[in-house]
């Protein structure tokens, strides 16, 4: 697709944008098509289209830099503050992405990160070692948690492919909560009313 | 035909024997006297309970009633007054006659509510208080809100006989009582009170297809909002009470107050299908357009369904043009599709009758022949053809009739709501001549559409993709595709309205163009101007009539409704049918051009925000009229086959609610169906 057909994409339903809504990448990995988001980006801000970002940040920070301007909202998705934890269950070190969120909490102005929760990986410690990265931090506007689900078994067992997490379980309901109150002790916005940084 | 002043006492007798069957009644609980419902009567159509010509669809008059209160409009209409003619010396006096037959009723209420007091003084003090603002109403204007509310549920009640009719504006018509009784939180939980019992009592009157309709909001006729406490409070009842009457609407504009609006998208929220949006900005001019003066334009209101009249200044007459079996005609020279079923249908209620449908178009006109057409425009013309002569010939029954409401005296309208119409009641005119002072006259187009699906299908399969000719395509739906599945799929597969794709959309705002050009250009008897819309309420009736159709429907499927897709045939969700539907100028049908889209409960579902961007998306595509319904398949389902388990389930039909239990299975499947 090109960044122009995209586009019209776009600008099909800009009735329905209105004050709040706009154009957000994700994936898979957004950045990985840096360019394209940079050109369809600036299409997006010549006529006014907030952009949203949703990304991981395993990129290198000219990528970041390149599209700073043009993204009004990043969406960051931090799977585990620990390095060997992140090493363990993502098969990659978290050190790029750390090193990027520092840069971005100095040089963005909207941010929102979330943590998928899952039982056997999570647990309190993470919490406060989100807690450490963000406190403070004027730039994160919105702290989402994201409970493991089990939706997708159907499909996999469709698709005839093993679930890797068949004896995974959701998280419960009483266990987000404490999560979530861990972090609201430490004053972060968590499910923020107001989290809505675009103008 | 009988002397004018016998024809006028037998309406009077007609209200007396209709007071008379009602009886006296008064609730164990609550302060609303007036009987609900009479059970194994007389039809409400029955001759000798009419007072009047009156088809409920339109907003009773209630403001000048409660202006005057009845003993008031008794006397006006008693009034001397010189120069009139002897029909309208006798209307008057019909006029004071029936509402002087009222206030004895009322008053009836009174006596019975001051005996029942005597003999249980542990309820007399509710009951004394029954017979107090009983004894208010029949001598004077109301006072307070509370006697509003008891008067409008008399002049409601008695409108029909044992039969229900569109309320109107009452957040204007209530409003300087409430304003009036309500001061603090105390006085307003009264009101809340009150108009909980009143719609509990609506609601004892029947559901579905009641014309129970109320429009809150909008402007008033020097263009200011008029939206006030009453609106919410009368939106706050609504979800308190979560049945399916009465239905509520909602005018929306520029200088809508915050507040309302988001008290419209909780309305809406709720599911039920309250809460249809009507968007002054587009309907005001258009209605300018067609002949209303722009301070009644302002003034409109829906009537029982989702037409527009203008309150206290009109009625409403409309007839439903056919475009799908037009496009049958077309394709089948003037004769039906032999694939065209012949089954008997329910309108909409699984306790009706059956009954076979019949179409009202003029069977036998040849459009001319296309099936060697070099081009799609030229099939497009012949189907034109077709249009153009069936529109002429639902035009020249509208004039006929509007001929016979000007010029003769056969239909005499109801003494009840003459005496709400200034000009009937000082000057005796009858409604249709005379009284009303706009003529709403509406020809309502049928489902464009579903029309636009096969057009659409006819262009790309037979003229793009050219897999199949003319005469492959008419003889496979002739057989309702009997042996020609393979040809079906490749016809549904063509572009179908609601999906953001301007190869259907287009062809649809064509024919809404062409529909309503030619009745524009329509000089009509006596300066009439004759209203177009975009509008269908028979779909369920057309398509029981209808063969297989080019876009890959077969015989008796369903078609759709309004401005709104064929069921099951939208695919990219509800900005693409709105964007969909914006193609076409819907504003021109003035009479009425909705488009509903349903959505399925979800997370998006639980928040009033994604409703408040849609109804922000609504606005700024110009669209008049649009309904926004939310549904739980899973619920819906369940209900069909568990219906004791869903007794409160209400859902949308097209300009009502009904309990979902209710409907004919095939309307409860074309519903769900409608889900995007």
């Amino acid at each position: 697709m090109t960044v122009d057909a995209a586009y019209e994409a776009v600008k099909a339903d800009l009735a329905f944008y209105g004050r709040r809504g706009g154009v957000t990448c994700s994936g898979g990995e957004p950045l990985l098509e840096a360019e394209f988001i940079y050109e369809l980006f600036k299409k997006c801000h010549i006529d006014g289209i907030p952009t949203a970002l949703e990304t991981c940040l395993y990129a290198s920070e000219d990528v970041l830099s390149m599209l700073l301007k043009l993204t009004d909202l990043w969406i960051v998705d931090l799977k585990c503050i620990d390095t060997e934890k992140h090493q363990k269950y993502t098969g990659h070190s978290n050190a790029l992405i750390s090193k990027n969120f520092r840069w971005l909490l100095e040089h963005a102005e909207n941010i929102w990160v979330r943590m998928p929760i899952i039982p056997s990986v999570q647990n309190d410690a993470d919490i406060e070692g989100l807690i450490k990265l963000l406190a403070g931090k004027s730039a994160v506007k919105n702290v989402e948690l994201i409970p493991f689900h089990q939706l997708g078994r159907e499909k996999y067992k469709k698709l005839n492919v093993s679930c890797p997490y068949p004896s995974e379980k959701e998280p419960s309901d009483q266990w987000m909560k404490h999560l979530e109150n861990i972090l609201r002790k430490a004053e972060l916005p968590v499910n923020a009313e107001n989290k809505r940084g675009i103008t | 035909m009988e002397p004018m002043n016998e024809r006028i006492n037998q309406l009077c007798s007609g209200f007396e024997k209709r007071l008379k069957l009602q009886g006296i009644y008064i609730p164990k609980q609550g302060i609303l006297a007036g009987r609900e419902k009479l059970e194994n009567s007389l039809p409400y159509w029955d001759e000798s309970v009419s007072a009047g010509w009156d088809n409920a669809h339109f907003p009773f008059p209630f403001a000048l009633v409660l202006e005057l209160g009845l003993k008031g409009i008794e006397n006006r209409a008693r009034l001397e007054k010189c120069g009139l003619s002897s029909e309208e010396d006798a209307r008057r006096e019909g006029i004071a006659k029936v509402y002087s037959l009222l206030i004895k009723h009322i008053i009836l209420h009174a006596e019975l509510a001051e005996q029942m007091a005597l003999e249980n003084p542990t309820d007399a003090d509710r009951l004394n208080h029954i017979a107090k603002n009983l004894r208010i109403i029949s001598e004077n204007p109301p006072q307070t809100f509370e006697q509003g509310v008891q008067l409008v549920w008399f002049l409601w009640r008695t409108r029909q006989y044992n039969h229900t009719s569109c309320i109107g504006r009452m957040d204007v018509f209530l409003r300087p009582l409430y304003e009036k009784s309500v001061m603090d939180e105390v006085s307003r939980n009264a009101a809340f009170l009150v108009l909980r019992e009143l719609w509990e009592k609506v609601n004892a009157t029947g559901s579905g297809d009641t014309l129970m309709n109320v429009m809150l909001g909008g402007v008033d006729q020097d263009g200011i909002d008029i939206s006030c406490d009453l609106s919410l409070l009368i939106m706050e009842v609504t979800m308190a009470v979560a049945k399916s009457e009465p239905h509520i609407n909602v005018r929306l504009h520029k200088g809508t107050p915050d507040v309302f609006r988001h008290m419209a998208e909780r309305l809406i929220l709720m599911g039920q299908g309250q809460g249809v949006i009507y968007n002054d900005e587009y309907i005001i001019p258009s209605l300018v357009k067609h002949g209303v003066p722009i301070d009644l334009a302002r003034c409109y209101a829906n009537d029982g369904c989702t037409e527009i009249t203008i309150e206290g200044k009109s009625g409403i007459q409309f007839w439903q043009f056919e475009m799908v079996k037009t496009l049958e005609l077309f394709l089948f020279r003037g004769k039906e599709n032999p694939s065209r079923p012949h089954k008997p249908v329910r309108k909409w209620n699984r306790n009706w009758n059956v009954d076979y449908f019949q179409s009202q178009l003029e069977f036998g006109y040849d459009s001319g022949n296309f099936i060697h057409a070099q081009s799609f425009e030229q099939v497009f013309d012949c189907f034109l053809r077709q249009l153009h002569h069936q529109i002429d010939h639902f035009l020249s029954r509208i004039d006929r009739k509007i001929n016979e409401d000007k010029e003769t005296d056969k239909t005499l309208t109801s003494l009840l709501v003459c005496g709400g119409i200034p000009n009937s009641l000082d000057e005796g005119k009858d409604l249709f001549r005379g009284g009303f002072s706009v003529n709403n006259y509406q020809l309502l187009s049928g489902s464009i559409p579903t029309a636009a699906d096969s057009l659409a299908a006819i262009q790309e399969i037979v003229f793009i993709q050219k897999k199949c000719s003319m005469s492959e395509l008419l003889e496979a739906i002739s057989n309702d595709f009997e042996n020609q599945e393979e040809l079906r799929q490749i016809l549904l597969k063509a572009p179908k309205f609601g999906n953001g794709d301007n190869r259907a959309d287009d062809i649809a705002a064509r024919i809404a163009e062409e529909f309503c050009n030619h009745v524009d250009e329509h000089i009509a008897p006596h300066n009439v101007r004759i209203w177009p819309g975009m509008y269908n309420i028979d779909f369920i009736m057309f398509a029981s009539i209808l063969g297989a159709t080019p876009d890959g429907r077969h015989a008796g499927d369903a078609i759709c409704e309004h401005y709104s897709p064929t069921p099951g045939r939208a695919k990219n969700g509800p900005t693409a049918v709105l964007r969909s539907a914006a193609r076409a100028d819907l504003a021109r049908g003035c009479a009425a051009s909705p488009v509903y889209i349903a959505l399925p409960v979800g997370n998006a579902g639980k928040s009033s925000e994604v409703i408040g961007d849609l109804i922000d998306g609504i606005q700024s595509l110009k669209l008049p009229l649009v309904s926004i319904v939310l549904y739980d398949r899973n619920i819906l389902e369940d209900a069909i086959i568990h219906p004791e388990l869903h007794e409160d389930l209400v859902v949308r039909v097209w300009g009502y609610n009904a309990r979902f239990i209710d409907l004919d299975e095939p309307l409860q499947h074309h519903i769900m169906n409608r889900i995007l």
